[in-house]
């Protein structure tokens, strides 16, 4: 009974418990905080880019696209695995403002509205169509005219909340639009003797807002026909840049990855006296992680080595409880004495620290996880407080394309570094206590040592 | 003496006393790498900024022409070195088969560009010549360009390097670029039509280790530029902007005024526009120019130095918890020195003194250490990368080939500072408590 009811005793009564508590509560309170907003930056872009890319994509990084889509699309939709899926053109283009008469080099994306909006969220990110996505592409004050949806970055201004300003009205815009086209051996199309590149007039239909910062200052939507025709595209064989693929529920992305790989093979195989074999060679067919790995990837490194960092804070937290419990357990020499001579046994005495450490870990954890809930809910006021009061912002939104700070740590985190706190508790203080079991109650109460 | 002599003894006798030093070097390491290599960065944007635009940068709302005339008149000034126009175009240039690049055109005055920048250490190959760079071009009829090495090839992601050889032997080649100039306009406005484009030759790479600039711009010669964008109009000489370069000694924030009063004796006698014009003209150092990044980069910065800074402050509880460990076990050793003659304050002495040599001796290594990280992180990253195939640096993310490594003294002293005061607070309570030892108590039992 004495080795449940002695911690206890010793952290009521001991002073060293509360900064060994507090330690425990600091470290916990900075790694949940560090690692939600870390944590919440990453996710929400994987989640962006998982939305805007969709599970798959079969693609080629060459402009000159491959052929023989349409029949692949075909064999795509009568997968039981397969939602959706999509031709994409992925091309890049010089669009010229009529109104500004200014000219910027962008990415121009062709989607087809009718089956790109069910296989991405695209949808979502539009203001005027929003409720109807189909028209995206159809100006609504003039339903004749070729429409293009901007990205929002390209025509409005980020304000210092990271709101754009809206017109109430679609406002008619014009741009030339201009795209080299390309045969499919890559090589520009001659317009009679000259070298040429195309150009269109577009209006704007909507613009887009997706929250990725290089898509929406870079990119300007046309529909798929417009764009094939002015890259070129359309020469036949009739190609495309990318298929976007959407898994049906309960598919795992390496699975349906898996599946569409097995799929395109097999597609190629039976292509093999097409005369567009050649275009096959630089295929990929990718999850959207590795789609877009070169964005991806340095976030997620950056958190894992963020990660790393924050090891630093527990190892420190294993030191300061080891440090106490070497001092607490250098005190309490007698008394562990005493309890050896009437019977006491090593474990038991291990166990009296063991469960010690355990109290300290689950009170700091408890104190840090508070704190740090209660800190995460108020931190995007705290913030809009501080640039009220001080100018002071943590991200400056018309920099970086980001909303609120992310303040959502969920379940798992505060659990996990709950746990981990209290594992730092016990590996702290798991020397002092195998010390405390090992010594002899003869030598600790010799009249000498008293 | 004594004092300083029972300092030394417990720092030599006390083996946890390693424990606290190497506590104290880490944390004085890591705050001094992140804030030298952060500042370091700041410092590579900017140095990058003033050795690519020059030392002022003159940007008008609209563009103009007869920059000639303005240019005769900056190099007049006497805190003018020399200046250089830019007009620029954004375009496609399409470079071999599938291969077409959305890019920036950038019109240029080779001779003064160099007078104004180090540009021709940028080339490829013109760097290794004596002889001022020039625009070459084996065909009359092509127009000759630079283009940036990232246009062309990606380095290689696990080196993140050039390769150079095949870089080169691009140098000759033929692209295509267009700036989007209609050539024939259609009645109708919905249906396609074609726009100019020129045939050019790739004369050199331009190589900055600035990714960015080495992956969207092409250079080429501003009279070619102004025929493509406004036919063949002579004489025209427009331009957008123009980087300045100051005479030695001169701090380019002085010589701002210099400029602006060219500028709007230029505006309104050489172009006959209103002077409200001339006064809408943004003139600034190219440092300031960057100023709204490198601010909120600085800022990152000192988000980053208050969260290490709090983790660090767990040291100072370390310390705290280590030196109430001393005074605990070495009660007795207080109590006869009390016992002897020693003041309460002595006793304070002796562990604020050994606070001290712990602060020193931790914040020494710190420096060392830090400067290590600092100086030898290209090093380490590439070490790093060879035994986990992690690459940590990438041009294409980080924006320089190699990240910038220049060692802060100004963040060195201040932690240095800042470690040695942590590891003294964290003495002073025990060193209190030490003091507070009544001889008589604690003697008492012997």
């Amino acid at each position: 009974m004495y080795h449940v009811i002695l911690p206890f005793k010793l952290f009521k009564s001991n002073k060293l418990t509360i900064v060994a508590v507090l330690a425990v509560a600091v470290s916990v309170f900075t790694v949940i905080v560090v690692m939600t907003v870390m944590n919440g930056l990453t996710v929400d872009f994987i989640d962006k880019n998982h939305g805007f890319y969709s599970d798959c994509i079969v693609s080629t990084n060459s402009l000159v696209g491959f052929a023989d889509y349409n029949d692949f699309l075909i064999m795509l939709r009568s997968q039981d695995y397969v939602q959706s899926a999509t031709p994409v053109i992925n091309a890049y283009g010089l669009v010229q403002s009529s109104n500004s008469g200014k000219s910027q080099a962008l990415n121009l994306m062709g989607i087809d509205p009718a089956n790109h909006f069910k296989t991405t969220n695209l949808a979502e990110s539009l203001y005027y169509r929003k409720d109807n996505p189909q028209l995206a592409l159809v100006p609504s004050y003039n339903s004749e005219l070729p429409g293009c949806v901007i990205g929002i970055d390209l025509i409005e201004y980020r304000d210092e909340w990271g709101n754009y300003k809206q017109w109430a009205f679609l406002p008619r815009r014009s741009y030339e639009i201009t795209c080299f086209p390309l045969s499919p051996r890559g090589t520009i199309v001659k317009t009679g003797t000259s070298i040429a590149a195309n150009t269109k007039t577009y209006y704007q239909s909507d613009n887009s807002n997706t929250g990725l910062a290089k898509v929406d200052g870079t990119t300007v939507y046309l529909a798929f026909d417009e764009i094939q025709t002015l890259s070129g595209m359309n020469i036949e064989p009739k190609r495309t840049s990318a298929i976007f693929v959407k898994f049906k529920k309960g598919i795992g992305f390496d699975r349906g990855v898996e599946r569409t790989t097995a799929l395109w093979n097999f597609f190629v195989k039976n292509k093999g006296d097409s005369a567009s074999l050649n275009l096959f060679k630089n295929v990929n067919v990718q999850d959207f992680k590795s789609y877009k790995r070169e964005t991806i990837a340095p976030m997620e490194k950056e958190r894992a080595m963020m990660l790393l960092l924050f090891l630093m804070v527990g190892v420190i937290t294993i030191f300061i409880i080891f440090v106490i419990f070497y001092m607490i357990i250098g005190r309490k020499n007698k008394d562990i004495g005493i309890l050896k001579s009437i019977g006491a046994s090593g474990l038991g005495i291990m166990l009296v620290f063991l469960r010690y450490a355990v109290l300290i870990g689950i009170v700091g954890a408890i104190i840090g996880t508070a704190a740090a809930l209660i800190f995460l809910d108020n931190m995007n006021d705290l913030e809009g407080w501080l640039y009220a009061k001080f100018g002071f912002q943590m991200w400056n939104r018309e920099i970086y394309a980001i909303g609120e700070i992310p303040n959502k740590p969920g379940v798992a985190l505060p659990v996990e570094v709950a746990v981990s706190a209290i594992i730092a508790c016990l590996l702290g203080a798991a020397i002092p206590t195998i010390r405390a079991a090992r010594q002899n109650c003869v030598d600790i109460l010799r009249v000498n040592q008293i | 003496m004594l004092k300083f002599f029972l300092a030394l003894r417990y720092l030599k006798k006390r083996k946890i006393v390693f424990l606290s030093i190497a506590a104290v070097m880490l944390s004085t390491s890591l705050l001094i790498t992140v804030a030298s290599l952060f500042t370091a960065f700041i410092r590579a944007i900017e140095l990058n900024a003033s050795e690519y635009l020059g030392d002022i940068v003159l940007e008008p709302t609209i563009q103009f022409t007869h920059y000639d005339l303005l240019i005769n008149r900056l190099n007049a000034n006497d805190k003018i070195e020399a200046a250089t126009p830019v007009l620029s175009a954004s375009g496609l240039i399409y470079l071999d088969a599938g291969n077409v690049r959305a890019v920036n055109f950038w019109g240029i005055d080779l001779a003064s560009r160099c007078r104004v920048t180090n540009f021709q250490d940028n080339l490829l190959e013109q760097k290794k010549i004596e002889t001022p760079a020039q625009f070459k071009s084996s065909d009359e009829k092509n127009i000759p360009v630079f283009t940036g090495i990232a246009l062309l090839l990606e380095p290689d992601p696990k080196t993140d390097k050039y390769d150079i050889a095949k870089a080169e032997s691009y140098i000759g080649k033929k692209a295509v670029i267009t700036t989007g100039t209609t050539a024939n306009s259609s009645a109708n406005s919905t249906a396609i039509t074609t726009s100019r484009s020129s045939a050019v030759t790739i004369s050199d790479i331009v190589f900055t280790s600035v990714y960015d600039i080495d992956k969207r711009f092409v250079f080429i010669p501003i009279d070619d530029l102004s025929v493509l964008l406004f036919g063949g109009e002579e004489n025209r000489k427009a331009a957008d902007v123009i980087h300045i370069k100051c005479k030695g000694g001169i701090n380019p924030e002085d010589a701002i005024e210099s400029v602006r009063k060219v500028w709007i004796e230029f505006v309104t006698q050489d172009l006959g526009w209103p002077a409200s014009f001339a006064a809408d003209a943004q003139i600034m150092t190219s440092m300031q120019k960057q100023a709204e990044y490198t601010d909120e980069l600085r800022k990152q910065m000192a988000v980053l130095l208050v969260v290490f800074g709090i983790i660090s402050a767990g040291i100072v509880v370390l310390i705290f918890c280590i030196f109430y460990m001393i005074v605990k076990t070495k009660i007795k050793d207080l109590a006869i020195v009390k016992s002897i003659g020693a003041s309460s304050m002595d006793v304070i002495s002796i562990f604020l003194l050994f606070g001290l040599f712990i602060g020193i001796i931790g914040a020494t290594g710190g420096v060392i250490f830090g400067y290590l990280i600092t100086h030898y992180i290209n090093a380490i990253e590439q070490f790093i990368s060879s035994l986990f195939g992690l690459k940590l640096w990438s041009s294409s993310v980080y924006m320089f080939t190699k990240i910038p490594s220049h060692f802060d003294w100004f963040w060195a002293i201040l932690f240095f500072a800042a470690a040695i005061a942590a590891s003294v607070l964290g003495a002073f309570i025990p060193s209190l408590i030490a003091a507070k030892t009544s001889p008589v108590k604690i003697l008492r039992y012997e």
